[in-house]
């Protein structure tokens, strides 16, 4: 009986150690700006979901697209609709690895980088997302902005409307994680 | 009972060893955000308030103003070539203004030619249609009452209450993709005065109010165009193969065209009025008959008021 209870807790212990290597996001920030001649647009979403799995150094997250939230919902419709077309392609995913190794334990901000499959408007892209990952007692927060060219996405602009939404959209993300429970 | 327990721990510590793959995070990710997702309100079911002839689910956007202009010609087949198929004439024009109060609930006041009929109009949504069904459609109220000052010859508006007439409106509409939605429509609509004629086929008597049920769709084509139909059946004994006025119900069929802040459409339909009030009691041409007026609605929306 004793050695069962032994194992039941080493069971136990190892368990929490192999929770610590993943965290999920409990908080998210993504917001995107377009600056153009006749119109700047920019919306945010904190619907994110995200892990990052340290012995890995993975990182992934899936955006609900149509959870971005615009100033003037005729945009909104827009954007869903026309642009993102969320009904066929409902969710933005990046997948990739951190490419640092950093020491996640000791607080403080190092620089970093993501490299891995950007997909938007179902359309998938390699890219290197520069930022950076504060560490803070238990939490971990990764910052970053980099740009997307809509045109990489199979977004179409009609010329209609090319004085008022730019090529290229600046992005910035703040996610949030704690080890997952 | 020592085996159970062998058999308990042996579970555990399987369980505690597991990491999970990439992909099942993946997945597991995915279904988090499909979930996040289903809680959304579907949007454009239909891209602006009006169909042809039928009102849609949709309501102007909070803060804004619907500017709108609404055009019927005259019948396709009555001069024929000698009026450019209508073209010449007017049927009705109807300019309007809406503004959204909240996301759901807009307010409007509009003019039109036929019985020079001024209308205020209400639209509620209490129900929006949400992606993951659990609101599996939308649900809109219209109220609408007209007046009409017109010249009265004849004597028929003897108190200024027979001037008024009223709509109402039960709009029940769902998207069914990203490339069809549908909807259908209980309509009643009531005139304080109107004079008790008979048809002569049936001796049924016109009444004041007249029930109807309205049907619509849109079909999109293009991500910027798409196909619209709609029709009314008018259940109303009097209006039942009336020999000395006939009645059509009514029909529409357009084309929706959609370009940022504007919609177009360009329809054909045998309803001369542009309001409920007026082509749903009188409507005596018909398609077969080449009554059809071509026709079209601009709406331009504008931003008012600060966010």
């Amino acid at each position: 009986m004793k050695t069962i209870l032994a194992i039941l807790s080493f069971s136990m212990v190892t368990f929490s150690i192999s929770a610590q290597d993943l965290y999920a996001v409990t908080e998210s920030e993504i917001q995107f700006y377009s600056d153009s001649p006749l119109e700047k647009i920019e919306a945010i979403n904190k619907k994110t979901k995200s892990f990052f799995k340290i012995s890995t150094k993975t990182l992934m997250f899936v955006i609900p697209v149509i959870s971005f939230k615009f100033e003037k919902p005729l945009m909104e419709e827009h954007f869903n609709e026309n642009y993102l077309e969320t009904e066929k392609f409902p969710t933005a995913k990046f997948s990739g690895t951190i490419n640092e190794e950093l020491d996640y334990t000791k607080n403080g901000t190092y620089d970093a980088s993501a490299t891995g499959k950007l997909t938007i408007h179902g359309v998938e892209q390699e890219r290197s997302i520069n930022g950076t990952i504060t560490v803070k007692d238990s939490q971990l927060i990764f910052e970053g902005k980099f740009q997307i060219k809509l045109k990489d996405h199979d977004i179409d602009i009609p010329s209609i409307v090319v004085k008022n939404i730019a090529e290229v959209v600046d992005v910035t993300a703040k996610l949030v994680y704690e080890p997952k429970k | 009972m020592l085996k159970i327990n062998c058999l308990l721990a042996f579970f555990l510590i399987a369980f505690s060893l597991v990491s999970f793959s990439q992909d099942d995070l993946m997945d597991m990710l995915e279904a988090e955000a499909t979930e996040e997702l289903g809680n959304e309100k579907v949007q454009a079911t239909f891209k602006t308030q009006r169909l042809i002839n039928l009102h849609s689910n949709e309501t102007v956007k909070k803060k804004t103003l619907d500017f709108r202009v609404t055009h019927r010609f005259g019948s396709v087949g009555l001069y024929k070539a000698h009026d450019l198929f209508g073209m010449d004439n007017v049927n009705d024009i109807r300019i309007s203004f809406d503004y959204g109060i909240t996301e759901n609930l807009q307010v409007g006041i509009a003019r039109s030619k036929r019985q020079e009929l001024i209308d205020g109009s209400f639209k509620f949504r209490p129900l929006t249609q949400t992606t993951n069904n659990k609101i599996p459609f939308s649900l809109v109220l219209l109220g609408q009452v007209g007046f009409t000052p017109q010249k009265d010859p004849d004597s028929l508006y003897l108190k200024t209450a027979h001037r008024f007439n009223y709509t109402y409106q039960l709009i029940i509409a769902r998207k069914f993709g990203p490339s069809v939605s549908l909807e259908i429509a209980p309509t009643l609509t009531h005139r304080n005065i109107i004079r008790r004629y008979v048809n002569p086929e049936n001796e049924a008597e016109e009444q004041n109010t007249i029930f109807a049920l309205g049907a619509g769709g849109r079909f999109k084509i293009t991500q910027r165009t798409a196909i619209l139909i709609d029709y009314f059946y008018v259940f109303s004994q009097y209006r039942q193969n009336n020999t000395a006025t006939p009645f059509y119900n009514p029909l529409g069929i357009g084309i929706e065209i959609e370009t940022g802040g504007h919609v177009f459409h360009l329809v054909a339909t045998n309803a001369a009025g542009i309001v409920a009030g007026n082509y749903l009691p009188y409507n005596n041409e018909s398609w077969r008959g080449l009554g059809i007026k071509t026709g079209f609605n601009i709406s331009r929306v504008f931003n008012v008021g600060k966010r």
